[in-house]
């Protein structure tokens, strides 16, 4: 509790705090709304008129809750009206919201409560009744999120439903020390707890302004995104990027497979102007979608609008070819907010492949040492600007890491264009060494999508004992597609250099996703999965196979490197390694400066096994 | 893949044809000429492909066994094994050493004359002032990168069993190999840090550079130093490509086989007289 709410009521103090700008701006809009709708949500429509005066009652209740400026306050619900109009409200009275994943589960919701430290915590009930943790906080500072307006037994706790309900008082307080973060929000962390990202008004109205000059936002727009709320893509982008132009959220239907053709069919009659999503949504939105591909072709649609993860050459040519619709490409991380890159919506910038040009950031490509590279070379994208957060919350050392000279290090690989436009290379943390040479799987990765029958892709690094690190890929066929691992390994030697070929293809029915749609990779390299993967039989031609990524029928004893697909530098240290692994010998220096061929590889096996 | 001679030969064959000459590949650190597999696959209708490798007696002698050395057994088992002429004979990166050597006792001890190819191999002295006065800058940072990379080992003797570095060779990490691979990689790398290769006064050869090597890498050299131990014509070519993915990317290896291809088709012809083309191709 830093900063005390002073009394008595008289209207806010006049000053240019960011706080107070960013308050202005958003009672204007509240105040001209009237019945014009705000939200259409799955719970219900909210008006303007709703919001302000929900907005209005809950500014009273944190009074009479005690809490007071600058206090944190966590929600964890599935209920998006609650979680819309409590972060709105929360934001507007000079408290810190920090919104964390509603289905959470009990030490994952601990974890986030360790990391935020906050003063009153707004959460379903089946949370609260699943931490540990929260069995030390004060009853009174616990409010229950339900939707009914039952009264508690004991006056020592609330529920959201009564907070809404209390009367406003007519005046709203004055601020006289406006608080300086605005929001916190959870990002993954390199440990097992997660980091919390430290936004400022600052950050906020710099990340909106940004959208005005790059989208062209304005108090038409209606935003058609269902993404979650814990997310910056979900709550900035969408409530709040409303709010703050006056114009609409609409996200009544959750999204789902079977959802799909629903969502399409309802842009038209919403007259939806921005469809705002991620790849792994666009893809589905994609493939499924297909007989409602005219759902973009009404006169309000302007643009569909990806971000927060790679999207695909392959994902974002075909979405624009199957809806007739532009698709912008938004690159940023929620250490900036939102946003900072964009290929769009202009056609100049527009170029497939890659994240177009910064708007309302400065951006540089640096080396390892901290010098800008040359035009064209490969170095860690650098932005520095007004959304450039404020640190991790309570982590300088982590903060320290990524934020120098004013510049945030993103930890991602990129190169600028002739043009001027950047392109995404890989990340920093992904990319992996294998055999003393740098790859950046999703370069892998990009190759791999273009594959037929492949509905998705993905490449990543796992530990490997001689290596350091080998290259894995995780495919996913197409729905009544067929792939073997070899076919894999076949397109891969077409399209990339022996290097660049992962020696290891695990076919999956889908690859994990967190609730963003990104892809769990500690998931995908854990060894559950690993155990799934097709391991060699225990003879030569068998352990040959797989190592050269080919079908054992192709195989005999006759094969050599130079009549044998796959059989490079690379592989050929695997085949060592995989035979001396299966069958529990060491080959003798001499033994391995004779194999030439699988048939004196089978000859020094049957010399060592007896 | 069969040998051309006996069990203790050290010549066998990578892809046979009708046409006549023959291309030899010389082994690499790891004892195989894997790396000569794009050229093989392209060139295999066109001419008889062979490879060397350590026979069994000279893995088990190989502590005590030179380059020089060892390119006279390759040198003589290629006359033993009556390879249809005429003869060229390749080699890449540290293979590039075998292939010269063994190209020079050929012409010297077997009267054999063949076409000797250097694959971006470069050849330095081993003097620390003669590379100084060579490429003062250059050396100098080497020396610098030497000590930073190295002050463990100088000065607090802490050795890394896996890591080759002698001043003025490439550094190599063994952990990154098979441990069976291991004593092959040492050996050889301890016979390119002794070598000290012999001037070939009726030597020629045809030197395929990589042509996206930085500066540093080739140490200004254009010839790569070739100039200073082969007194007949050295004919550079420059291929596209670093010197890792010359080979290894298949566009630029396609290049570098029909640059390969052409020279061959030469073969016995005079390629030119100019001592030192830098021009390229």
């Amino acid at each position: 509790m830093e900063k005390r709410r002073e009394m008595p009521n008289s209207i806010q103090a006049a000053t240019d705090a960011p706080f107070f700008n960013f308050c202005s701006r958003i009672d204007r809009i509240l105040n001209a709304g009237g019945d014009q709708v705000f939200a259409e949500l799955s719970e219900g429509i909210v008006t303007y008129a709703d919001l302000l005066r929900e907005m209005n009652n809950l500014d009273t209740a944190f009074q009479n809750l005690g809490l007071s400026i600058g206090d944190r306050a966590a929600i964890f619900s599935k209920n998006d009206r609650a979680i819309i109009v409590l972060f709105l409200s929360l934001l507007r009275s000079g408290l810190t919201p920090v919104i964390g994943d509603g289905y959470a589960k009990g030490s994952e919701f601990d974890d986030c409560l360790k990391v935020c430290q906050p003063t009153v915590i707004f959460a379903d009930a089946d949370i609260f009744s699943n931490s540990t943790a929260v069995k030390n906080f004060p009853s009174s500072r616990r409010i229950e999120i339900n939707t009914d307006l039952k009264i508690p037994a004991s006056r020592d706790s609330y529920t959201v439903s009564e907070l809404i309900n209390t009367p406003a008082n007519p005046e709203r307080q004055t601020i006289v020390n406006p608080p300086e973060t605005a929001m916190l929000v959870f990002t993954s962390g390199t440990t097992s707890l997660p980091k919390a990202v430290e936004l400022t008004h600052t950050n906020l109205v710099a990340q909106l302004d940004i959208f005005s000059d790059a989208y062209g936002f304005d108090s038409d727009i209606k935003l058609l995104n269902l993404l979650r709320l814990h997310h910056v893509d979900g709550i900035i982008r969408g409530p709040l990027t409303a709010l703050w132009f006056g114009g609409s959220v609409h996200r009544s239907i959750p999204f789902s497979v079977q959802n799909v053709s629903k969502i399409l069919a309802s842009i038209p009659e919403q007259k939806i102007t921005h469809f705002i999503t991620v790849p792994a949504v666009l893809s589905i939105v994609e493939r499924v979608g297909r007989a409602n591909a005219d759902a973009f072709q009404g006169p309000n649609f302007k643009f569909i609008l990806s971000s927060a993860d790679v999207l695909t050459e392959q994902l974002w040519t075909r979405s624009e070819k199957t809806f007739n619709v532009p698709v912008v490409n938004a690159y940023g991380l929620s250490e900036v907010v939102c946003d900072a890159l964009f290929a769009g919506p202009d056609d100049a910038t527009r170029q497939i492949g890659t994240l177009g040009r910064p708007v309302g950031c400065h951006v540089q490509i640096l080396d390892a040492k901290g010098l800008s590279v040359a035009q064209g070379e490969v170095g860690e994208l650098t932005i520095s600007g007004p959304a450039v957060m404020k640190g991790y919350f309570n982590d300088i050392v982590q903060t320290d890491q990524v934020l120098k000279n004013g510049k945030f290090l993103t930890g991602d690989y990129a190169r600028q264009t002739e043009n001027g436009l950047f392109q995404f290379v890989g990340r920093k943390k992904t990319a992996i060494v294998m055999a003393g040479v740098t790859i950046y799987p999703e370069s892998v990765t990009s190759v791999l999508n273009n594959m037929p029958d492949i509905d998705e892709a993905v490449v990543f690094g796992v530990a490997d004992v001689t290596r350091n690190q080998r290259l894995v890929a995780a495919l996913v066929p197409k729905p009544g597609k067929k792939i073997t691992p070899a076919d894999a390994a076949a397109f891969c030697r077409k399209n990339l250099s022996a290097e660049r070929t992962p020696i290891e293809f695990r076919i999956l029915d889908a690859l994990p996703r967190t609730a963003s749609g990104k892809v769990q990779m500690n998931e995908l390299s854990s060894s559950e999965l690993e155990k799934k993967a097709d391991l060699p039989g225990k003879d030569v031609l068998s352990i040959a196979a797989f190592c050269f990524g080919v079908s054992k029928e192709h195989l005999s004893s006759d094969s050599t490197p130079f009549n044998t697909e796959g059989w490079d530098s690379l592989a050929h240290m695997t085949l060592i390694e995989e035979i001396e692994l299966q069958f529990e010998i060491m080959l003798s220096a001499s033994q391995i400066a004779q194999i030439a061929s699988l048939g004196d590889a089978m000859k020094f096996v049957e010399e060592a096994t007896g | 893949m069969t040998n051309q001679s006996n069990n203790s030969s050290t010549v066998f064959t990578l892809s046979k044809c009708s046409a006549g000459g023959s291309l030899v590949f010389f082994p690499d650190f790891g004892g195989n000429v894997l790396y000569a597999k794009p050229i093989v696959q392209k060139l295999s209708k066109d001419i008889n492909c062979y490879g060397v490798r350590l026979a069994h007696d000279m893995v088990e002698n190989l502590d005590n066994l030179s380059l020089i050395d060892t390119a006279a057994r390759f040198a003589k088992d290629i006359a033993e094994a009556n390879l249809p002429e005429p003869i060229n004979v390749c080699g890449f990166s540290f293979a590039g050493y075998f292939a010269f050597e063994t190209a020079h006792w050929l012409s010297k001890s077997h009267g054999i004359f063949s076409r000797l190819f250097i694959l971006d191999t470069i050849i330095r002295s081993k003097s620390f002032y003669a590379r100084l006065v060579q490429s003062p800058l250059l050396e100098m940072l080497y020396a610098v990168r030497f000590l930073c990379s190295n002050w463990h080992h100088l000065v607090l003797r802490k050795i890394d069993p896996m890591i080759l570095n002698e001043y003025g060779q490439i550094r190599f990490d063994l952990s990154q190999h098979p441990e069976s691979y291991r004593h092959i990689i040492r050996q050889m790398y301890r016979m390119m840090s002794e070598y000290n290769p012999r001037e070939w006064e009726a030597g020629a050869a045809i030197v395929l550079k990589a042509g996206q090597n930085n500066a540093a890498w080739n140490y200004g050299i254009g010839d790569l130093g070739w100039n200073r131990f082969i007194h007949g014509p050295v004919i550079m070519h420059n291929v596209p490509g670093d010197h890792l993915s010359m080979l290894r990317d298949p566009d630029y290896a396609n290049v570098l086989t029909t640059i390969l291809s052409e020279l061959l088709r030469l073969n016995g012809k005079e390629t030119g007289n100019a001592k030192f083309n830098s021009s390229g191709d």
